[in-house]
């Protein structure tokens, strides 16, 4: 079997570059456009601008403002205003920047607390979301001085400011569109969404939907969010002029697909003399930059999860998220769940030192219970949270985690500072600091998603085999192995025997729009397909002891009907029912409802939560930090591919201490991620398998649908993500002697920035 | 001459690959190593991750030694030992790699094996942080580190660097293996 390729590995005959004239200006009005020297530049082929886009020339996954090309205005650096195709990027390179624009430079807007207040620097306003959640009386006359204080209360304010954050993948972004005569336009790309992607480039092309086919590639990077649709649009349409196969790379210097959004969150706790949580305020900005994305989505998942796993009786959170001048933001692992943890875990720090009992038991007095509310805005009086909370077995897991031993070294390289030597022992201080987590996996902002599958099972010389097809796309994530479990536990076929691959023509298929569950919806729609085999494949034998196919089970080697009354070894089962040459076929279907369907019918959130536990070593004058370890016990609901989960789990860690400590998008290349020098050891303590059999129901349109609590899988990816940045922000402050917390804080705490320790200590 | 002669200054030469010669006509002088390999002869690794230098996925060996091949011209590559991580030699860290799950996107994986059998064949016992050091200079946003040490340690056991010659023993010097550049004289 021949392995994949990732985009760039794709060539065509008489493959052209594209080369992209892109703004140096954040905001600037494009008064004219002078492409006579682009085109004059040997073996270029085409010089394009918005002028000559066919179709419609805007995109985007919420609303429709981001254009395929600038066309009057361009409203960040980096903007792509027309697109070359040469036959050398480095021609392509030189006549992009012999496209001469006529630029009339207008004032940016780079500060999202005064989007509200400034001219828009768009037609559609620069308020790109507002939210308001709210249950209980107002925190704020809780908080209020003259009364919180004859109750006893305290009132603890915190300030958080987080920077953007590219985390780019390590595969570039890369599309190759290529002409196929009557066929149309074939476009090559590492997306997981070809079906949406499909629409959007016909509709900017001007094309009927048949012409176009988005074939998925080899996706680099093990997330679900890749490259924006425009690229795809600017590749085709330089194709579709020259008749000739184009190839289209983001360098790196080149904002390539959002990052997360830059924001900042005040936030108000109001906690009793008994370290009972009375009220919390918080009031979170998102810059959403130029174009909406997904912020609006990560706006909102950012204001449910403001609060963390804990009960509060009065609750108040206000969200916006505000277009700048800056690069669009979007979703990342983690999503808005990343920042606010962070930040309410540094709250309930502040909340223990202020009344005297420590962070830890302000958290367990006040842990989230089955029943409690959540702050969702959907329904005036919250929903309560389904169980179960499993926290307390979590925290044991990873307090239960042997501590690395101190002081680091003799090895230099283990100090904080690494190879640079800088690191002192006598300046070394150990710190451990402990989070929770939570993900809410009920978004009401949540889209619906669909997937098919085929299953085909027919015998070979080892055994009965299985090929799967199906539109999930292994980003490295370990979906197809979850897919091939899938089939095992449905029919009894070793995952070494069930092939995966995509449908024949993806592009023509009602494939699939799942992007945020792509395991449990496409993992649901193979297991439909699967137990259809099993169904049809098994009649005969369920008929002679007269139940329905549907009732017989696959169980370690046995066909086992429901009752358990018939067992009988698979091996005998299949030879008896699969003789060589016959191939059984099932078809499967998954849907999950847009989420504000799913709540009509359910009354109830789902949760994940989780503990993470940060050890680290800081030396506390240079502000330079070492992770050490990070130790993470999760719910993780149902586990299908252990050590894959395990493995997204601690990759999650790693990049929340990138997050925390090095990341940024203001740095060249989008690479501040943690190197094997700077990432910890991390340790996975505990999955913990909450979920009891699969829930399934039936929908309105006869699909099976899913209930809450999704059928028992949860996403393992985020929480690691959420929680470790809070983790290790508590174990510095320990480190530095600042239990306190819920100060001023910008994160991410570079070195660059070592001011930080002075402002802890 | 003719204007794009000018524009377009192009040689030709050869590259020694894997142990097999190629004659690559009409290089344009400012062309990598990397865009040559990949563009050119069609080679899908080394990867091409950044094509300046930053991100280490374009790992191969020149003359033995590990080389960023975005950062080395071609021409600065003609007749020297060129080799990529799909050489034999890099067989067994490869699949070690596999083995350990270290590389679950796949993108990293080749300039990985070459790291670390760059590595081994320096150190042939390298610790958690002399193996930390060593690979430091890759990209890689889905592995977590664990996996690339215990990577490290399935190759070893798969005899990756025994009989290495190459460095002073034991060559745990702290040099950063990754990002040696070595353009190296061309021929005149
Ligand atoms: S491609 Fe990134 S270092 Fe060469
Ligand atoms: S595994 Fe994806 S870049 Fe390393």
């Amino acid at each position: 079997m021949t392995e994949p390729k990732f985009p760039a590995d794709l060539r065509a005959e008489g493959m052209l570059w594209m080369g992209v004239r892109r703004s140096p200006h954040a905001s600037a009005a494009i008064r004219g456009l002078d492409m006579r020297a682009a085109r004059a530049v040997p073996g270029v082929h085409a010089v394009l601008s918005a002028a000559d886009l066919p179709g419609y020339n805007f995109h985007g996954p919420r609303s429709i403002d981001q254009p395929v090309l600038a066309a009057d205005v361009a409203r960040y650096i980096g903007e792509p205003v027309a697109v070359v195709a040469a036959e050398h990027p480095a021609l392509a390179r030189r006549a992009a920047e012999r496209v001469r624009v006529i630029w009339d430079p207008l004032r940016p807007l780079h500060d999202p607390d005064q989007a509200s207040t400034a001219p828009p620097i768009h037609p559609d306003g620069n308020v790109l979301h507002t939210t308001t959640l709210a249950f209980g009386a107002d925190p704020a006359t809780l908080a209020d001085p003259a009364s919180a204080e004859s109750a006893g209360r305290k009132v603890v304010r915190g300030e958080y400011v987080f920077d953007g954050l590219d985390a780019r993948p390590a595969a570039p972004a890369v599309v190759i569109a290529v002409p196929n005569g009557e066929r149309g336009i074939e476009i090559y790309v590492a997306t997981v969404s070809p079906r949406g992607d499909r629409e959007v480039v016909a509709q900017c092309l001007g094309l009927p939907v048949e012409k176009v086919h988005v074939i998925p590639t080899r996706v680099g990077g093990a997330d679900t969010h890749r490259e924006d649709v425009g690229l795809q649009v600017q590749a085709a349409l330089l194709a579709l002029a020259t008749g000739r196969p184009v190839k289209a790379v983001v360098p790196r210097d080149a904002p390539a697909h959002p990052g997360r959004p830059a924001a900042s969150l005040r936030y108000r706790h109001v906690v009793g003399e008994d370290g009972a949580l009375v009220a919390v305020e918080a009031d979170i900005l998102l810059d959403g930059g130029a174009y909406a994305s997904t912020t609006i989505d990560i706006l909102e998942e950012a204001c449910r999860l403001a609060v963390g796993p804990y009960r509060v009786p009065n609750v108040r959170v206000t969200g916006r998220v505000v277009r700048t001048n800056n690069p669009p933001a979007g979703r990342v692992r983690g999503g808005g769940g990343a920042l606010t943890c962070a930040a309410y875990e540094a709250q309930m720090d502040a909340a223990g030192s202020a009344v005297g009992l420590g962070g830890l038991e302000v958290r367990l007095r006040n842990l989230l219970r089955p029943g409690d509310l959540m702050p969702d805005a959907s329904d005036p009086l919250g929903k309560p949270a389904a169980a179960p909370v499993p926290i307390p077995d979590c925290l044991h897991e990873i307090l239960d985690t042997p501590m690395p031993s101190f002081p680091p070294g003799p090895d230099i390289r283990e100090y904080p500072g690494t190879v640079g030597r800088t690191g002192e022992l006598t300046r070394i201080r150990r710190g451990v600091g402990v989070a929770l987590g939570m993900a809410d996996l009920s978004n009401p902002t949540q889209l619906g998603e669909y997937a098919t599958a085929v299953v085909l099972v027919s015998m070979t010389p080892d055994g009965p085999a299985a090929t799967v097809a199906c539109s999930a796309v292994e980003t490295g994530s370990g979906l197809h192995d979850l897919i091939r479990t899938t089939v095992e536990r449905t029919l009894g076929v070793p995952p070494e025997r069930v092939a995966v691959r995509a449908p024949e023509d993806p592009g023509s298929l009602p494939s699939s729009t799942a992007v945020t569950h792509p395991a449990w919806v496409h993992g649901s729609a193979v297991e439909a397909a699967a137990k259809q085999v099993r169904a049809k494949l098994f009649r005969p034998l369920a008929e002679q002891i007269g139940i329905d196919g549907g009732l017989l089970k696959v169980i370690d080697g046995y066909l086992v009907s429901h009752d358990d009354v018939f067992h009988l070894p698979l091996d005998d089962a299949y030879r008896q029912c699969l003789p060589p040459g016959r191939v059984v076929r099932g078809d499967g279907e998954f849907r999950m409802l847009a989420m504000p369907a799913l709540t009509g019918t359910s009354d109830s959130a789902s949760v994940a939560v989780g503990a993470v536990r940060a050890v680290v070593d800081v030396d506390t004058e240079l502000g330079l930090v070492n992770v050490v370890q990070v130790a993470i016990a999760q719910d993780a609901g149902r586990v299908a591919v252990r050590d894959r989960a395990v493995h997204r789990v601690a990759s999650g860690a790693v990049a929340g201490v990138g997050f925390v400590l090095s990341e940024g998008s203001d740095l060249p290349f989008g690479w501040g991620e943690p190197s094997t020098m700077d990432a910890p050891e991390v340790v996975v303590a505990a999955l913990l398998e909450t979920a009891e059999d699969a829930k399934e129901e039936i929908g309105p349109d006869g699909l099976p649908v899913a209930a809450p609590p999704l059928g028992g899988m949860k996403p393992v990816g985020d929480l690691s993500v959420m929680a470790t940045p809070a983790a290790v922000l508590a174990a510095i402050r320990d480190a530095v002697g600042d239990p306190q917390g819920g100060s001023p804080l910008r994160l991410p705490l570079r070195p660059d920035r070592a001011w930080w320790v002075l402002e802890l200590r | 001459m003719s204007e794009s002669a000018v524009e377009w200054p192009a040689v030709g030469l050869t590259l020694r690959v894997d142990g097999h010669e190629y004659p690559v006509p009409q290089v344009w002088i400012g062309d990598s190593l990397l865009a040559v390999l990949r563009e050119r002869l069609d080679l899908d690794e080394p990867r091409d991750g950044c094509s300046i230098g930053e991100c280490g996925s374009c790992l191969v060996t020149l003359d033995g030694r590990p080389a960023a091949a975005c950062l080395v011209p071609a021409v600065a590559a003609a007749d020297r030992d060129v080799r990529t991580p799909q050489d034999a030699a890099f067989e067994a860290a490869r699949e070690a790699v596999v083995a350990a799950n270290a590389s679950p996107c796949g993108f990293c994986a080749p300039a990985l094996t070459v790291a670390i059998t760059d590595l081994l064949r320096r150190n042939a016992d390298p610790g958690p942080a002399a193996i930390r050091e060593a690979l430091a200079g890759l990209v890689c946003r889905c592995a977590e580190s664990g996996r690339w040490i215990e990577a490290v340690a399935r190759a070893k056991e798969a005899g990756v660097g025994d009989g290495g010659t190459r460095g002073p023993a034991g060559g745990d010097s702290g040099e950063m293996a990754v990002l040696v550049i070595e353009a190296g004289e061309t021929e005149s």
